[in-house]
C-alpha cells in the first residue's frame, strides 16, 4: 500500500513538472511532423522498404506503426530519458531525500514507486504519439483495412486492434532504455548524465547489432525487440518474436533496476 | 525507552575525523542543546540519528530501536530535519505536507492545517514553495516534522533564517512542545538561542564532546567569579591572595573580580575583608553564559563532564 501511495504522489509530481510535459509535447510534434511530412511526400518517396510503408496512403492505420520504425533509434530513447532518467536524480538535485527518507515509508517502496511512474510516463508517451499519429493519419488517409506485410488483408477495426498491440509490444523495448535511465539516474545523481547514458545505451545496441559476424546473437539484442511488433502484421512467428521480446526486455530491464535497488537502499544522504 | 542514547559513535570521511567516539543520552522530556562551532560533527552526527548515513563504529537507539540498521521503522516516533528542510519547489507548501503525510500512511486536512497554523503559514499554504524566503522553509520543515505526532524532535539549527520574531516564535514553539512532553535534540551555534530553552547540552568540538549534561552542573565545573567593590582594592586583593579558596583575582578599574571555589570561602573571603578594616561598598556575582563557557570549553583544555 506504500508503493502505491508513493506512485500516486510520484504522478502528482510529474503532473506539476514542466519536463514532463516538454517529453510528452516532443512526443506529439513528433508524430504530427511525421503525418505531415508523409503527407506532403509523393508516393514514390513513401518508405516502402520498412514494413507496412507501402500502405501509408491507403489507410491511416498504417501510419502509426511505421512511425516505430523511425523512432527506436534516436526519438523514444530522448523522450524516455528525458524524465526516467530525472526522476531519482531530482531528489538529489531539490536534496529531498533525506526529507522522504526520515519519514515512514521504506526505500524499496520510494524505488518502487519512482519506478513504476517511470514506466506510467513512458506508456504515456507512447500513448500519446500513437494517438496523435493515428488521428493525423485517420483525418489524411481514412479508416480503411490493412494489407498486411504477408499480404493478408486485415479489416481495418482488426487492424486498429493491431496497431494498439504493435504499441504495447514496443513499450517493451523503451521500457528497458527508461530502466536504463533510471539506474543512470540513481547511482549518477544527475539528469543530465543519465539522459546522455541512455542514449549511448541504446546507440551502442545498434551499433553491435550493426557488427558483422554475430548471427543469431542479434536476434537477442535489443534493437531486434524494437522491431518485435512487426510480427503482428505478418513478419516472422508472431507469438515466438513477441514472447522473445517480453523474456529478453524483462532481463534487459531487471538488470540495472536491481544494480540501481542494491546502490539505492544503502545509499548515504550526506552532506549536500 | 530512553528516547536517544548513542555510544562510541565514529565516522569518517577520508582523514577527517567528522565524529569522534560520542557517548551521548537524551533523556525523555528533555529539551538537548548540541553545541559546536561549525565543522565539529553536529550535523553528521544527527544524520546517523536520522539513519541517512551509516556510522564507521558505535551505536545508535532511538526508544530502543537502531536507525541505521532498521531504517525508516526505526524513526515511528522521530521526526526532524538536517540543515535547512528541503521541499519541491514545484508544490505548493500545502502540497508538500499532503505527501509527506502520504508517506507517514496518511495525514488527515484537518491536522495539516492545524500544523501549519501552528508555524504561521496558514495563509501561504497554497503558494508553490519556490516563493517561500528561508524563513519560510524553516518554518514548513517544522510543521512538516510535528505533522508525524512525533515523541521526539531532531531540530538542526532551526533558527537559520528567521528573523528576531522568527526566532521568538520558534524558541516559545519548542518550550511549548516541551511542556508537552515531546523530548527535543536541538543542534545549534547560537548559544543563547540553547541557553534560554535548553535544560541539557553537549558541547562538541572537532567530532568530541568535550562536555555533556545540565546548564547548571557546566556553570559549577568552572566556579563562581565574583566582583566586589571596596575602599582599599589594594588591600582587598592582598586580602584575596591571602584567602583559601580564593582565585584567579585581578583588579579591574578599582573593582576586585575573583573566582570562589564554595561559598564558604565566599563567606571566609568577606569575614577577612571586614578584620582587614577594608569596606565592602558592593558585592555581585557574575553569572557564566554559555557564551563564555562554550569558548572556555572549545578553545581551552576540556571540562569535567559533569552529568
Amino acid at each position: 500500500m506504500k508503493t502505491a501511495g508513493v506512485y500516486r504522489w510520484e504522478l502528482r509530481k510529474l503532473a506539476a513538472q514542466k519536463r514532463t510535459y516538454a517529453g510528452l509535447g516532443a512526443a506529439a510534434i513528433y508524430a504530427l511532423a511525421f503525418v505531415i511530412v508523409l503527407t506532403i511526400k509523393t508516393r514514390n518517396s513513401l518508405p516502402s522498404d520498412v514494413p507496412l510503408g507501402s500502405q501509408i496512403r491507403n489507410s491511416g492505420l498504417a501510419l502509426p506503426p511505421v512511425l516505430l520504425v523511425f523512432a527506436s533509434i534516436f526519438g523514444a530513447p530522448l523522450v524516455t530519458a528525458l524524465v526516467a532518467g530525472d526522476i531519482v536524480a531530482s531528489e538529489d538535485n531539490h536534496r529531498t531525500l533525506k526529507t522522504i527518507f526520515t519519514r515512514s515509508t521504506g526505500r524499496g517502496s520510494i524505488y518502487a514507486g519512482k519506478a513504476l511512474a517511470a514506466a506510467s510516463y513512458v506508456a504515456a508517451v507512447l500513448a500519446v504519439t500513437g494517438g496523435v499519429s493515428l488521428v493525423g493519419a485517420l483525418l489524411s488517409w481514412g479508416f480503411h483495412p490493412v494489407r498486411t506485410t504477408g499480404g493478408a488483408t486485415v479489416a481495418a477495426g482488426h487492424a486498429l486492434g493491431l496497431v494498439v498491440a504493435a504499441y504495447a509490444v514496443y513499450l517493451l523495448p523503451v521500457l528497458v532504455i527508461a530502466s536504463f535511465a533510471f539506474f543512470l539516474s540513481t547511482v549518477t545523481r544527475n539528469s543530465a548524465a543519465a539522459l546522455v547514458g541512455a542514449l549511448l545505451f541504446a546507440l551502442g545496441f545498434q551499433l553491435v547489432a550493426a557488427l558483422p559476424g554475430i548471427g543469431s546473437v542479434k536476434h537477442y539484442l535489443l534493437p531486434a525487440q524494437f522491431n518485435a511488433w512487426e510480427s503482428l502484421f505478418g513478419r516472422g512467428d508472431g507469438d515466438a518474436l513477441i514472447a522473445r521480446a517480453a523474456w529478453t526486455c524483462a532481463l534487459y530491464a531487471g538488470i540495472p533496476l536491481l544494480a540501481g535497488w542494491l546502490y539505492f537502499r544503502r545509499r548515504d544522504v550526506a552532506g549536500d | 525507552m530512553v528516547p536517544v542514547e548513542v555510544r562510541g559513535l565514529v565516522k569518517r570521511y577520508g582523514r577527517v575525523l567528522a565524529v569522534d567516539d560520542v557517548d551521548l543520552t537524551v533523556e525523555r522530556g528533555d529539551v538537548y542543546g548540541y553545541l559546536g562551532p561549525n565543522g565539529a560533527g553536529k550535523t553528521t552526527t544527527l544524520r546517523i540519528l536520522l539513519g541517512l548515513i551509516r556510522p564507521d563504529a558505535g551505536s545508535v537507539r532511538l526508544f530502543g530501536r537502531d536507525p541505521v540498521g532498521e531504517g525508516a521503522r526505526a524513526l515511528d516516533d522521530v521526526a526532524g530535519f538536517v540543515e535547512e528542510p528541503a521541499f519541491y519547489p514545484y508544490l505548493s507548501g500545502r502540497q508538500n505536507l499532503e505527501l509527506l503525510g502520504t508517506l507517514d500512511g496518511g495525514s488527515p486536512a484537518v491536522r495539516i492545517d492545524e500544523v501549519l497554523e501552528l508555524v504561521g503559514l496558514p495563509d501561504r499554504a497554497r503558494d508553490r514553495l519556490g516563493g517561500y524566503s528561508q524563513g519560510m522553509r524553516q518554518r514548513l520543515g517544522i510543521a512538516a516534522s510535528l505533522l508525524r505526532a512525533p515523541q521526539l524532535l531532531i531540530l538542526d539549527e532551526p533558527a537559520n533564517g528567521l528573523d528576531p520574531a522568527g526566532i521568538r516564535d520558534m524558541r516559545a514553539l519548542i518550550s511549548g512542545l516541551a511542556r508537552e512532553g515531546i523530548t527535543v535534540l536541538y543542534s545549534s551555534h547560537l548559544l543563547g538561542e540553547v541557553e534560554e530553552v535548553c535544560n541539557r547540552v553537549a558541547i562538541v568540538d572537532h567530532g568530541r564532546i568535550v562536555f555533556e549534561g545540565r546548564l547548571d552542573d557546566l556553570r559549577q565545573s568552572f566556579g563562581e567569579h565574583h566582583r566586589v567593590e571596596t575602599g582599599d582594592p589594594e588591600r582587598a586583593l592582598a586580602v584575596a591572595r591571602a584567602s583559601p579558596g580564593v582565585g584567579a583575582e585581578r583588579l579591574e578599574g578599582g573593582i576586585l573580580r575573583f573566582e570562589a571555589e564554595s561559598r564558604d570561602a565566599l563567606d571566609a573571603f568577606t569575614v577577612a575583608l571586614g578584620a582587614a578594616g577594608v569596606g565592602i561598598r558592593s558585592l555581585t556575582t557574575e553569572r557564566a553564559t554559555l557564551e563564555d563557557l562554550f569558548f572556555r570549553l572549545t578553545e581551552g583544555e576540556p571540562a569535567e563532564a559533569a552529568a
